[in-house]
C-alpha cells in the first residue's frame, strides 16, 4: 500500500491535492453552497477516485477497498470533506458495501460490489416509515416468503435519493410473532425497477426534491436477495452504524462551511461589526472544541478503550455547529436571504441566494441518523440514568 | 404625557376590536385553510384576490384612516391585531405593507394626496408598500430638483409586499434632508418575486424618475421613523400570530404521533420543550403590546426604545420556536406540503427584515439616554 509509509500530514496534502485538481472548482462552489450536484458530476468524481482506488478507502483489499486502517480512512474523508468534494452517496459505499462484506453471501457480493465500485450502482436506503422513525423498530413494511420468492407490501419514507437510485437496502419485518419487535426485521435487497414499486417525490420548503416516499405493492425479489440470516437485520443495521462513528461529527464538512464562513464575511465587510465578529469567533471556538473532542476519541481508539458514547455526544456537537455556522451565513446576508430561489443554479446567484436554503435544510442535521433527542437519551442511558423510554 | 388621542383606547374600542376579530375569524375559517393558502400561491398573483376581497369587506384596510377618505375608526392596536390573526394562518397578502404605506399617508400626506389616494387605498382598491430603511444599512434614494418638481434616483432590494403594490412610498435625499415621495408602481423598474416565507417582495430600481412637486409628503424624517416603529410593531404582531400557530400545530402533532407506543407528547424532555415554547409565545405576545402600549402614549424615543425592544424580544422567540417546531416534527418538519415548514420560514425571515438583533440591540442602548423619563 503505497500511502502506508507516509506520515498523516503529508498523505492529507496528497488527498487535497488530488480533489483540487480533480474536482472542478464550479463543483466545489456547488458544494459549498450547498446546491445539488448532478449526477453527471458526481460519476465523473466516483470515476477518479475508483481509478485512483480510493473509493472505498475502509473497505478490504479482497473486496476491492484501499484496506485502510479506520484512522487513515477518517482523515480521508474528512479531507474529502473539507475541500468541497461532493458526497457519493452515504449508503452504497458506506452502508451496503461493508454491509455486505460483513454479512452478505459471496453471490452478493460478486453482484453488488464490483458495479458500487464502479459507480454504475446507485443505492438508497429504505428504513424510515411514515409510523416509525426515531422508533424504527415498529416499522410495518413487511415481506412474506412466497416458493423462491420475498413478497414485499408496504410503505417506506424519507428515502433519499430513491429517484436517483436502481436499487434500494431495506428493513422489512419478516416475523410479526417476534418476541419483540426488533426481532423480526430482515435486509432485503431489492432492484428499484422491480414491478409494484412507486417512488414519489417529497418536496421540502427549499424546492429539494432529493427525499422521496417508496410504495411496495406485492413487489417480488429472489429469496437470494435476503442479506445474512432471517430476522438478523436490526442486529446488522446496528453493526453498520458502528464503522461510521469517527465521520460522525463532520469536522471536515464543519471546517469547510466555516471558512466559507469567513470569506463570505470578509468580502461583505462583516467583521466590521464587532458584534458579528464576536460570534464568528464563537464559531471557530465551537469548531476547535469539536475537533478536540474528535481527536480524544481518536486516541482512545489508538489505546483500544472500548468506544463509549463519545460518538453520539459528537453527533449533537457536530449538527449544532453546522446549525450555526448556516445561521451566521443568514445574519450576514440580512434581508437579501429573503427572496427564494427556486434554481439555484441560475446564472449570476450568490451566496445570499443559497443561505436561507442551507439553514431551513440544515434542520435535518439534529433530526436524521438518530435524532438529536435520541443521542441524548443513549447518552443518559450510559451514564447509568434508566431507560427513557 | 396626554397621548395621541387617534390612539386611546376605551371600552367601546375594545369591544369594537373583539367584534372585528371575531368576524376576521370566521373569515379566515373560509378563505384561509392552509389548502387554500398554497393554491393562492401557485396563482399569478401569490396570493389570494378573495381573501384580499375579504378583508376589504370587513373593513381591514379601511381600519384607523381618516374617516373623510373612507376610513374607520380605529388605531394601531386594531392594525395589530389583524396582523396576528393573518400570521397564524401565513396569510400571504400585503395587508401590513399597504396599511404601513396608507397610515403614512394619512399622518403625512398634503390634504391632496390624501384625498388622491386614501379612498382607493381604504376599500382594497390599490395597494401600496414603504421602500423600507434597514437600520443596519440605511439607503435612500437621491432627489434632484428640477424645474418642474423632482427626479429620484435610488435602489431597493427586497421590498415587503413590493410585487403587489400599486404605490411606493420611497424615502430620499432632497436639498440635504429625509423626505417622502409618492412613486406610483409604473415609474419605477421592478422584479416582483415570492420569498421564502412565500410572502411577496420586489428589487426596484428608480431612474431618474420624474416626478412633480406635489408628489413630496408633508413631512419627513419623523414621520417615516414613526412608519418603520409601526412596520416593527406590527410584523412583531405578525410573528406572535405564527408562534401561537406552530405551537398549537406541534402540540397537537406531538400528541397524536406514537412512538415507542406512546405518543410523543408523554416525553418529559419534549414537554419541557413546548412549555419553553409557550414562554417564548407569551413573552413575544406581552412586548408586543406594550409596544402598542408606548406607540400609543404619542412619545418618540419611548415608542422607538419599545418598538426595538419588541423586534429583539420577539426574534429571539421566534427563533426558538420556528427551531423546535421543525426540530419535533421530525422530517414532516421540513416538507412543503405540511405548515410547519412554512412557521419555521416565516418566522426566520422576522428577524432579517427591518434591521437585524444587533441593530435593535444598539438602538435600545443609544436611546436610554435620550428618554425624557427612563422607564427602568
Amino acid at each position: 500500500m503505497e500511502t502506508a509509509t507516509h506520515s498523516d500530514e503529508a498523505f492529507v496534502e496528497e488527498v487535497r491535492a488530488f480533489v483540487r485538481a480533480e474536482v472542478p472548482e464550479t463543483v466545489r462552489e456547488k458544494v459549498v453552497n450547498g446546491v445539488s450536484v448532478d449526477a453527471t458530476e458526481r460519476r465523473a468524481w466516483h470515476r477518479a477516485l475508483y481509478e485512483r482506488g480510493w473509493v472505498a478507502p475502509h473497505w478490504p483489499v479482497e473486496h476491492g477497498g484501499a484496506g485502510w486502517p479506520a484512522l487513515r480512512a477518517f482523515l480521508f474523508n474528512e479531507t474529502l470533506a473539507e475541500e468541497g468534494a461532493p458526497d457519493l452517496g452515504t449508503f452504497g459505499l458506506k452502508m451496503l458495501g461493508p454491509l455486505l462484506i460483513r454479512f452478505g453471501s459471496d453471490a452478493q457480493r460478486r453482484r453488488y460490489l464490483p458495479p458500487l465500485l464502479a459507480g454504475d450502482d446507485f443505492w438508497c436506503q429504505g428504513f424510515s416509515e411514515p409510523g416509525s422513525g426515531s422508533d424504527l423498530t415498529s416499522l410495518k413494511t413487511r415481506a412474506e416468503r412466497d416458493g423462491g420468492e420475498w413478497v414485499i407490501n408496504g410503505q417506506k419514507i424519507w428515502t433519499t435519493m430513491a429517484h436517483e437510485a436502481n436499487r434500494m437496502f431495506a428493513l422489512v419485518r419478516t416475523d410479526r410473532d417476534a418476541p419483540k419487535p426488533r426481532m423480526g426485521l430482515s435486509i432485503l435487497l431489492v432492484d428499484m425497477d422491480t414491478p409494484g414499486i412507486t417512488v414519489r417525490p417529497v418536496i421540502l420548503l427549499n424546492g429539494n426534491r432529493h427525499t422521496n416516499e417508496v410504495f411496495f405493492d406485492n413487489v417480488r425479489v429472489p429469496a437470494g436477495n435476503l442479506v445474512g440470516e432471517v430476522n438478523q437485520g436490526w442486529t446488522y443495521s446496528r453493526a453498520l452504524l458502528g464503522t461510521e462513528r469517527l465521520s460522525i461529527a463532520r469536522v471536515g464538512w464543519n471546517k469547510r462551511q466555516f471558512a466559507h464562513l469567513k470569506r463570505v464575511a470578509e468580502a461583505e465587510g462583516a467583521l466590521r461589526s464587532p458584534l458579528i465578529a464576536a460570534r464568528i469567533a464563537e464559531a471557530e471556538i465551537a469548531l476547535m472544541t469539536l475537533e478536540a473532542m474528535v481527536k480524544a476519541m481518536i486516541e482512545r481508539a489508538r489505546a483500544w478503550e472500548t468506544p463509549g458514547v463519545e460518538a453520539n455526544m459528537l453527533k449533537i456537537k457536530g449538527s449544532e455547529l453546522q446549525q450555526r455556522l448556516a445561521e451566521l451565513l443568514v445574519e450576514i446576508a440580512g434581508p437579501r436571504a429573503a427572496p427564494f430561489q427556486p434554481d439555484r443554479t441560475a446564472p449570476g446567484q450568490d451566496w445570499t441566494a443559497h443561505s436561507f436554503a442551507n439553514h431551513f435544510y440544515g434542520r435535518v442535521a439534529s433530526i436524521y441518523g438518530g435524532s438529536n433527542e435520541i443521542q441524548r437519551n443513549i447518552i443518559a442511558r450510559a451514564l447509568g440514568l434508566g431507560h427513557t423510554s | 404625557m396626554n397621548g395621541n388621542p387617534a390612539e386611546m383606547e376605551d371600552s367601546d374600542a375594545l369591544e369594537v376590536r373583539a367584534l372585528l376579530r371575531q368576524s376576521l375569524e370566521t373569515a379566515l375559517a373560509r378563505h384561509y385553510s392552509f389548502e387554500q393558502r398554497s393554491a393562492a400561491y401557485r396563482s399569478p398573483a401569490r396570493h389570494s384576490a378573495e381573501a384580499w376581497t375579504a378583508y376589504a369587506e370587513l373593513g381591514l384596510l379601511a381600519l384607523s384612516l381618516p374617516e373623510a377618505h373612507g376610513g374607520l375608526p380605529g388605531a394601531l392596536a386594531d392594525v395589530a391585531m389583524v396582523s396576528e390573526l393573518l400570521g397564524g394562518v401565513l396569510a400571504l397578502e400585503p395587508y401590513r405593507a399597504t396599511m404601513v404605506a396608507a397610515r403614512l399617508l394619512a399622518a403625512a400626506g398634503t390634504a391632496e394626496q390624501q384625498a388622491h389616494w386614501l379612498p382607493e387605498l381604504a376599500a382594497g382598491m390599490l395597494k401600496a408598500a414603504l421602500v423600507p430603511v434597514d437600520p443596519n444599512a440605511p439607503a435612500f434614494a437621491e432627489a434632484s430638483r428640477t424645474d418642474a418638481g423632482w427626479r429620484i434616483s435610488g435602489r431597493f432590494l427586497v421590498v415587503p409586499g413590493g410585487d403587489a403594490a400599486d404605490l411606493f412610498i420611497v424615502p430620499a435625499r432632497a436639498d440635504g434632508e429625509i423626505a417622502l415621495f409618492l412613486l406610483p408602481a409604473n415609474a419605477v423598474e421592478r422584479r416582483g418575486y415570492g420569498c421564502f416565507d412565500w410572502t411577496g417582495a420586489a428589487d426596484l430600481v428608480a431612474a431618474d424618475v420624474p416626478v412633480s412637486a406635489d408628489a413630496r409628503l408633508a413631512s419627513g424624517a419623523e414621520a417615516l421613523a414613526r412608519a418603520m416603529d409601526e412596520a416593527v410593531i406590527l410584523a412583531s404582531a405578525d410573528a406572535v400570530g405564527a408562534m401561537r400557530a406552530a405551537n398549537a400545530l406541534t402540540r397537537d402533532y406531538t400528541r397524536t404521533r406514537r412512538q415507542f407506543g406512546v405518543p410523543l407528547a408523554s416525553f418529559q424532555v419534549l414537554q419541557h420543550r413546548m412549555a419553553d415554547m409557550a414562554i417564548a409565545e407569551e413573552a413575544a405576545a406581552s412586548i408586543t403590546k406594550a409596544a402598542l402600549v408606548a406607540y400609543a402614549q404619542g412619545e418618540a424615543a419611548t415608542r422607538a426604545r419599545a418598538a426595538s425592544a419588541a423586534k429583539v424580544a420577539v426574534g429571539d422567540a421566534a427563533r426558538e420556536v420556528a427551531r423546535q417546531c421543525v426540530q419535533l416534527h421530525g422530517g414532516m418538519g421540513l416538507a412543503e406540503e405540511y405548515p410547519a415548514a412554512h412557521y419555521f420560514a416565516r418566522l426566520g425571515l422576522f428577524e432579517r427584515l427591518l434591521g437585524d438583533r444587533d441593530a435593535h440591540v444598539q438602538r435600545v442602548a443609544a436611546l436610554r439616554d435620550k428618554l425624557a423619563s427612563p422607564a427602568l
